[in-house]
């Protein structure tokens, strides 16, 4: 089991590395080096005409960015950077990257972990349902839901509800952008919770739709699969009553792939954080990534890559080893 | 999905609804344009492109004229939604096939010859699928120029990874078995044996994932425009009426409703199809 997990994190360091390799090399290739973004730019980050810098200045610019030096030795040198959780200086605002970095994944993390959570709170008694009840009109109708609610893009939903819910020619029920209104720190505390609510409900529907209707599935076929095992009738022909034999012996055993995909759902976050930032122009992750792409903030594009790839790898690790603790059948010896 | 077989009404519905969105596609020309051509076909007279300069006013809302009101430079929304269906579907059919092929080649090298092929190419395939792949779309094409080439190579770059696992986990499954023994011991040839037995066996798995990926590109191509990526700057596509619903709902929702619902119905047909399908040809979904 050790020698497992240490094979695994080795294996996901391997991966990482592989990843930060090929984005750094394509970011430095890309056309529009750094340095001529930096020198274009005020001291306040605008874009601006190319400045009269001396050819001296240019040089001097270079070697301090290693600019000079060949890519790899580049790299070496933002490898050991990032060893010290140094992610250099942002080109927009001239802010240590690895502090905007750290206000804005507090945001993401918490639209997505409860988007997360939400999914699985409906999913899973949605999933149950319709597996208990298989081929009745409501196993149909939640099946032909889920396949539905998957083929709804996340940013068709949010625009619906932006139009229909967020002022406009319809109804006016809730705030169209941001997380907080404009005289939050006004507010009392239990005001303060109401209105990040009142928020926060918009951008979560559209964070928990598709993971619910995954999970759903997932949950439906697992406990079918479950029901059909001889433990079930054994359980039965013992006389256990049925809904003991159901969330005793097959609801428990059904939960073990579902609790696995939930780790395969984090990567997800990101992706989809980016167009749900953008459209309620939450300041998160995804906005930040989006923000940095327009204005070639190489560093914290960058900074982004890492830990986007980062997140994906966790997810794949934290699902293979919720496979292996939930389910004790289960070695990788 | 055991119930679709019972209801194959599903498959017939969402199968003429996949069927009338091809027509649409192929016949958009003849539905909305400009030109002058004929009596009855355009069957409406405004193209893609075009505003109506006897539109005072942009953003105008549906009425006779403008089917489905029109956007913010007065063209009408109706013509860009079905010249944006079309681009969308066309653009997003040579996707997949690209996607199908490479994906189908480099599997199959990589089940058919095992060993370090094998463990270099996965070591490749991880690498790309754990990219966090929409920044890296993102960040391509806003760092190379906008157009239908570098489109085309941002949406292949991960988009061939699930059919290569498909092919290579068949050719594992199917290689050692008595029928390529059998041809094998018969001095078949190892091209032979790769077209002939291998790769017709493992094409089920593969011809069952087209719809869904057709569905789920569709989305993802909207997604790169909606946030002002994707297509050419212009060109109609869903993605990009979506991003000017974006930016004007509190006062144009049929640059909401009509988009939206046809990117729904379209997705939403192409899932149900597959799904179809895949009772059909998928014996492990059926009893």
């Amino acid at each position: 089991m050790k020698a497992y997990i240490l094979k695994r994190f080795l294996l996901l360091f391997l991966t990482l590395w592989g990843i930060t390799l090929c984005s750094f090399v394509m970011l430095q290739l890309a056309p529009g080096s750094p340095l001529e973004m930096k020198i274009q730019r005020g001291k306040d980050g605008s874009l601006g005409e190319k400045s009269a810098v001396s050819e001296e200045v240019i040089q001097r610019l270079r070697v301090q960015y290693h600019l000079d030096k060949p890519i790899l030795v580049r790299y070496g040198l933002w490898l050991k950077d990032i060893a010290r959780l140094d992610f250099g200086t942002s080109f927009a605002d001239h802010r240590p990257v690895i502090s905007k970095i750290a206000e804005r994944v507090p945001i993401s993390l918490i639209f997505g972990i409860s988007g997360i959570i939400i999914a699985l709170l409906l999913g899973i008694p949605l999933g149950l349902l319709s597996g208990a009840h298989p081929n009745t009109w409501l196993d149909r109708s939640v099946a032909f839901g889920s396949i539905a609610f998957y083929a709804l893009p996340s940013y068709v939903l949010g625009i619906l509800l932006l139009t229909f819910l967020g002022g406009g020619e319809f109804l006016n029920l809730f705030p169209i952008y941001g997380i907080q209104s404009d005289a939050y720190s006004s507010l009392s505390l239990v005001g303060k919770i109401l209105d990040r609510l009142h928020h926060f409900v918009l951008p979560c529907i559209c964070y928990s739709l598709g993971g619910l209707a995954f999970i759903a599935q997932q949950q439906r076929a697992s406990i079918l699969d479950a029901l059909n095992q001889d433990y079930i009738r054994t359980a039965r022909a013992k006389g256990l009553p049925e809904w003991l034999v159901f969330m005793k012996h097959a609801f428990r055993n059904s939960l073990i792939p579902t609790v696995t995909i939930v780790g395969a759902m984090l990567p997800g976050i990101l992706g989809a954080s980016v167009i749900i930032e953008v459209l309620f122009s939450i300041p998160g992750l995804g906005l930040l990534s989006f923000e940095s792409l327009l204005q070639r903030d190489y560093p914290t594009i960058m900074a982004n890559f890492t830990i986007g790839s980062l997140l994906s790898l966790a997810g794949i690790f934290l699902s293979d080893l919720l496979y292996v603790i939930v389910d004790p059948r289960i070695s990788f010896d | 999905m055991r119930f679709l077989k019972q209801i194959p009404k599903l498959a017939w519905i969402s199968g003429s609804f996949v069927f009338l969105f091809v027509l649409l596609t192929i016949c958009a020309p003849w539905i909305a344009n400009n030109a002058e051509t004929g009596h009855f076909f355009p069957l409406v007279k405004f193209g893609p492109e075009t505003a109506d300069i006897f539109e005072t006013e942009f953003l105008a809302a549906p009425d006779q004229v403008h089917l489905m009101g029109t956007d913010y430079v007065g063209r009408d929304v109706f013509a860009r939604l079905v010249h944006g269906i079309s681009n969308s579907l066309y653009f997003s059919l040579a996707v997949v096939a690209i996607c199908l092929i490479l994906g189908t080649i480099i599997g199959g090298i990589m089940g058919f010859f095992g060993g370090w092929i094998d463990l270099v190419l996965s070591r490749v395939m991880e690498i790309i699928g754990n990219f966090p792949i929409f920044l890296l779309q993102l960040t391509l094409l806003a760092f190379l120029s906008q157009g239908y080439g570098v489109l085309l190579f941002v949406m292949t770059l991960a988009g061939w990874i699930p059919y290569c696992r498909f092919v290579r986990a068949e050719f594992f499954k199917l290689r050692n078995q008595e029928f390529v023994l059998a041809a094998k011991a018969l001095g078949a040839s190892r091209t032979r044996i790769f077209f002939r037995h291998l790769l017709p066996n493992s094409l089920t798995p593969v011809i069952i994932y087209v719809p869904f990926d057709l569905s789920s590109t569709i989305i993802s191509l909207g997604a790169l425009s909606f946030l002002g990526f994707g297509e050419p700057i212009n060109v109609a596509s869903l993605g990009e009426l979506l991003k000017q619903a974006k930016d004007h709902f509190l006062d144009a929702w049929w640059l909401a409703v009509f988009p939206g619902g046809a990117l729904f119905l379209m997705t939403l047909s192409f899932s149900l199809f597959g799904a179809s399908i895949r009772d059909l040809l998928d014996p492990r979904y059926s009893d």
